[in-house]
């Protein structure tokens, strides 16, 4: 077994997911079944997700056994693979990150470049205007910011120069944040068989403790469903009324998502199309059945946002996008449904 | 277009691509990881086309065949490119810019109107018809002035993507596109590897989409640098309100210890909040076409294929030609043989180096491919040889 230093076993507890401390865990060459000689490890990564899903927070205590605290956290990631459940990984993923974020605001600028740095943030140091700023290369600015939905993240808010956005401190973290949850999550995914065990356990736990805390998301809180075609939004509109005289592939695509997630079977939908007089039903059936995910890649393809539908060259935002900020097509449907109850 | 036209304008596309076909494919980079396509003049889409080693003759065969208006790849490079869309596999996609004149602020484009009345369809130079007093179609025509023009916002995105994103000048792929503007390719890692989201961000950062001034956190901002090094050019507008607001604005960035702060509080309503945001887009936003900078599935014209509208090439050009733009479309003509026409209107206009027009209802001779765009955009029939 390597000399390790508790320092290195700080390091992994307080950031398990990055290079270093994977080549620790490595490196330590420990089987599943040594680790779970010890009963107790399991039952505190079982508390602690039990904590997360009811709480939604994860507190860390600088003080409690940094390799006890690092091996819970790859049972964790075994035990959040097992329950395949897509609420669970991201209220996972989310308690971490914000525990995570507490951490990186007490650490030194060196150490959040290096961690940075691990995770694939290309940066650059730079006193060029005045203050010392990271500067980071503006695909990974791009990649790591896009789920940040405040305006004031949009790219020109920054100074720029030569492939590098400038960020403060506060935004670098935040930043880093985001990081995380990716390299998290790929770390979930990475898994690719749950020990027979754990596999078993994590059933029962799901049965005994977690089933009453996860929500049903049949509940009509974000009900859409409707055929009123009054309160769809003006895209969609748009998209409806010019079906017969020919549609952009994109707004082909988003007419299709949308009519599918306002409740529209797939043969409703084909014959939406059926209007135009090159109108070719196999090849039509084919494709809504490839957007709905029933064939080709499985891959059920989400409403576009707003955003992408103002870059498809098709937004025509009318008061109610204007005044209510609308971000999401399916959002003008919600809100105009409520108004009508 | 008068079926005679149509004749001696395929048979133009046909030399041309007798001679230049396996230029075009050896010009781009991965040609059998693309997508090919072409549109034919009755609107016939030829798609899903893969090209190799097997296939190229027979892939010529149809260009020469349909003689096509126009011959287009994918902007991405798909595992199955002769696949549904769906089933394509897509691996990267070429970053392109669009950008076309007649998008632009502050652009000089001469035009023709046409009557929109059935039975009257009169042309004169003139928004209201002069034969009945009808409404008319505007009918606007490329020329050098306008090329010239447009490469100044050429000249401004291409300073963003160095300056700015950090592109260097050699993987820049420059383009006349033929027509109205010039495409940028960029066909290196790590740009192509964007996905649709980055793009749109990019876009949002050209075109300026969504910009609040008042509201920047950040006084080395981009949009307030791009600001100051436009704030001249930004004053010369008319409207006294904004041009208050904008002399306001230079005195807060240029004197004041904390501008930010300055600029929130600013007293302005909401509606001239808005005015001036849209001002400012649009007079220094680059007004990129979003869809083909942000769409991964699209189809870009092939460099060195015709423009069916035009007669031109989609030319590649150096930096050095952005800064002799009136020689653009000179360096675009395929072909150096004149026609003879009859030609319903033209203003005064200059075309690759030479003046042509004002012309009425008269026959005259041209270079042919000036000759088939008049005819491509109604503006003249009857093309022979002289």
């Amino acid at each position: 077994m390597p000399i390790v230093i508790d320092e290195d076993f700080e390091w992994a507890a307080k950031y398990p997911f990055d290079k270093k401390s994977i080549q620790l865990l490595q490196s330590l060459s420990l089987s599943i079944n040594e680790i779970l000689e010890d009963k107790e490890l399991l039952k505190e990564a079982f508390k602690e997700i039990e904590d997360i899903i009811k709480k939604g927070t994860l507190e860390w205590n600088p003080i409690e056994n940094h390799y006890r605290k690092f091996i819970i956290f790859y049972l964790e990631l075994l035990i959040v693979r097992a329950l395949e459940s897509s609420y669970i990984e991201n209220r996972f993923i989310e308690a971490l990150s914000k525990r995570i974020y507490k951490i990186l605001s007490r650490e030194a600028f060196d150490v959040l470049v290096k961690l940075g740095s691990n995770l694939g943030l290309r940066y650059k140091i730079d006193q060029y205007f005045g203050d010392t700023h990271i500067g980071i290369f503006f695909i990974d600015f791009l990649r790591f910011s896009r789920r940040l939905s405040s305006r004031h993240w949009r790219i020109y808010y920054f100074p720029i120069r030569d492939g590098y956005i400038y960020v403060k401190k506060r935004q670098y973290i935040r930043l880093l944040s985001e990081a995380i949850k990716s390299k998290i999550y790929e770390l979930i995914l990475s898994v690719e068989k749950v020990p027979d065990y754990i596999l078993e356990e994590s059933k029962k736990f799901y049965i005994d403790k977690l089933s009453i805390h996860i929500p049903k998301h049949t509940s009509n809180k974000f009900d859409v469903k409707t055929k009123d075609i009054e309160i769809f939004p003006p895209c969609i509109k748009y998209a409806l009324k010019n079906v017969g005289s020919g549609l952009s592939h994109p707004a082909r695509f988003t007419l299709v998502t949308f009519l599918n997630a306002v409740g529209y079977t797939k043969e409703e939908i084909i014959n939406i199309f059926n209007v135009t007089p090159d109108f070719n039903e196999k090849v039509t059936r084919y494709q809504v059945e490839h957007i709905l995910g029933i064939r080709g890649g499985k891959i059920r393809y989400k409403v576009p946002s707003c955003r992408k539908i103002v870059s498809y060259n098709f937004c025509y935002a009318d008061d109610t996008c204007k005044r209510f900020g609308i971000l999401h097509p399916l959002k003008y449907v919600y809100l105009k449904k409520r108004s009508k109850r | 277009m008068k079926k005679g036209d149509l004749k001696y304008l395929r048979n133009y596309i046909k030399i041309y691509y007798q001679g230049g076909f396996e230029r075009i494919v050896e010009n781009v980079k991965d040609p059998h990881r693309r997508e090919w396509a072409l549109l034919t003049y009755d609107n016939k889409m030829y798609r899903h086309i893969r090209l190799d080693k097997d296939n190229l003759t027979k892939f010529k065969d149809l260009v020469l065949e349909e003689t096509p208006k126009g011959l287009y790849y994918s902007a991405s490079y798909y595992q199955n490119p002769d696949e549904e869309m769906e089933l394509k596999g897509r691996e990267s996609t070429d970053l392109i810019f669009d950008l076309d004149a007649d998008h632009m602020d502050n652009i000089r484009i001469k035009s023709v109107y046409m009557c929109v009345n059935k039975e009257c369809r009169a042309f004169s130079f003139k928004n209201k018809c002069e034969k009945c007093g009808g409404e008319t179609r505007n009918i606007p025509i490329i020329d050098d002035v306008t090329i010239f023009d447009a490469t100044q916002k050429l000249k401004f995105l291409i300073s963003i993507l160095n300056t700015y994103l950090g592109i260097p000048d050699e993987y820049i792929k420059l383009y006349f596109s033929g027509h109205r503007g010039f495409h940028i390719h960029i066909e290196e890692e790590p740009y192509i590897s964007l996905d649709d989201i980055d793009r749109i961000a990019i876009k949002d950062l050209l075109v300026l989409d969504g910009i609040d001034i008042f509201n920047v956190r950040d006084r080395n901002a981009y949009i307030l640098d791009i600001l100051l090094k436009n704030l001249e050019s930004l004053l010369t507008i008319d409207d006294p309100e904004l041009k208050m607001l904008l002399n306001r604005i230079k005195h807060i960035l240029t004197e004041y210890d904390d501008p930010l702060k300055a600029l929130r509080n600013m007293r302005v309503s909401e509606g001239s909040r808005r005015k001036l945001n849209e001002y400012i887009k649009k007079k220094i936003g680059v007004e990129v076409d979003p869809a083909v900078l942000t769409d991964l599935s699209r189809l870009i014209r092939a460099p060195l294929s015709l423009h069916g509208k035009t007669g031109l090439i989609k030319k590649d050009l150096e930096m050095d030609d952005i800064d002799n733009p009136m020689n653009i479309i000179e360096k675009s003509i395929p072909s150096k043989l004149m026609a003879k026409i009859h030609v319903e209107i033209l203003p005064r206009i200059v075309w690759a180096g030479k003046e042509y027009g004002p012309y009425y209802m008269e026959d005259v001779i041209l270079p042919e491919p000036l000759a088939i765009y008049l005819i491509n955009l109604g503006l003249a029939k009857g093309i022979e040889l002289p």
